[in-house]
C-alpha cells in the first residue's frame, strides 16, 4: 500500500468515525427522577452530552440551540405527548433519529412507533447501568 | 453510580411521590373519578410505576401498576376502594 493509500485510508477512516460518533443526546422526560438516573447514566456511563427536557414543547423549543445528534422521546407525557412531539420533530428540516422510550412496547405498538418515524424503541424499565450501551448500540445500527 | 445510591435517592422521593398520588387521588375523587384528575391520576400512578421499576423497587412497582391497570376502566366503588387500598399499601398503611 502506498502513502497515497495509505493518507487517503487514514482520512476515510477518520471521517467515517467523525460522521458516526454520537455525542449530544437530546432527552424528553416528564418524570423528574427518571430524567436524573438517565442524565447521569448517560453523562457518567456515557461520556454524553445531555439536555434533558420535561415536556415536547421544550424539548422543540431548544432543539435548535442544541443541536442534538440523537433524541429520546418519552411516549405518555402530559400536554404533548411523544408521538406528538416526533411529528413536530419530523416538521424541522433536521432529520435527527428519535429513539421511544416506553414501558408499551407490545408487537403492534412497536409496529405503530415504527410507522410514525420512530428510528427504534428502548422498553422501560430500563436499567441505568446498561442504557448507555444501549443507546451506542442502536446509534450504530443506524449508521450507514 | 451504584444501585445502593439509586435505592436510597429513590428512597428519599418516595413519600413526595406518594403525596402527590394521594392529592390527584382527591382531586380525581372530587370530579367523580371522570375528566383531567382521573387521568392525572392514571398519568402519575403510570411514571411511578416505570420509575419504581427503574430504581430497584419492584413491590411499589408492582403497587404503582395494578392501580395504573385499575384506572383504566371504569372507575365505580370497588375500584375506588382498591385504590384505596394500593394507596394503604404504598403508605405503609395498608
Amino acid at each position: 500500500m502506498n502513502r497515497l493509500s495509505l493518507a487517503a485510508l487514514s482520512g476515510m477512516t477518520h471521517e467515517t468515525m467523525e460522521a458516526s460518533a454520537l455525542r449530544r443526546i437530546l432527552f424528553v422526560e416528564d418524570d423528574p427522577d427518571i430524567q436524573v438516573v438517565a442524565t447521569m447514566a448517560l453523562e457518567s456511563l456515557g461520556g454524553f452530552s445531555v439536555l434533558a427536557c420535561a415536556s415536547g414543547v421544550e424539548a422543540l423549543s431548544r432543539f435548535d440551540e442544541f443541536a442534538p445528534d440523537l433524541v429520546l422521546l418519552d411516549v405518555m407525557m402530559p400536554g404533548m405527548d411523544g408521538p406528538e412531539t416526533l411529528a413536530e420533530l419530523r416538521r424541522l428540516p433536521s432529520g435527527v433519529p428519535v429513539i421511544f422510550m416506553t414501558a408499551r412496547v407490545q408487537g403492534h405498538e412497536i409496529l405503530r412507533y415504527r410507522e410514525l418515524g420512530a428510528a427504534d424503541v428502548i422498553a422501560k424499565p430500563f436499567d441505568p447501568m446498561t442504557l448507555a450501551d444501549t443507546v451506542r448500540t442502536i446509534w450504530l445500527s443506524l449508521q450507514p | 453510580m451504584e444501585d445502593a445510591e439509586l435505592r436510597a435517592y429513590f428512597a428519599g422521593r418516595l413519600p413526595a411521590r406518594i403525596a402527590e398520588i394521594e392529592r390527584a387521588r382527591d382531586e380525581a375523587r372530587d370530579a367523580g373519578w371522570t375528566g383531567p384528575p382521573l387521568r392525572t391520576l392514571h398519568r402519575l400512578a403510570h411514571s411511578l410505576a416505570g420509575a419504581a421499576a427503574t430504581f430497584g423497587f419492584p413491590e411499589e412497582a408492582g403497587q404503582a401498576r395494578r392501580m395504573e391497570k385499575l384506572l383504566e376502566g371504569e372507575v365505580g366503588e370497588d375500584v375506588a376502594r382498591e385504590v384505596e387500598g394500593i394507596l394503604g399499601e404504598l403508605t405503609g398503611r395498608g
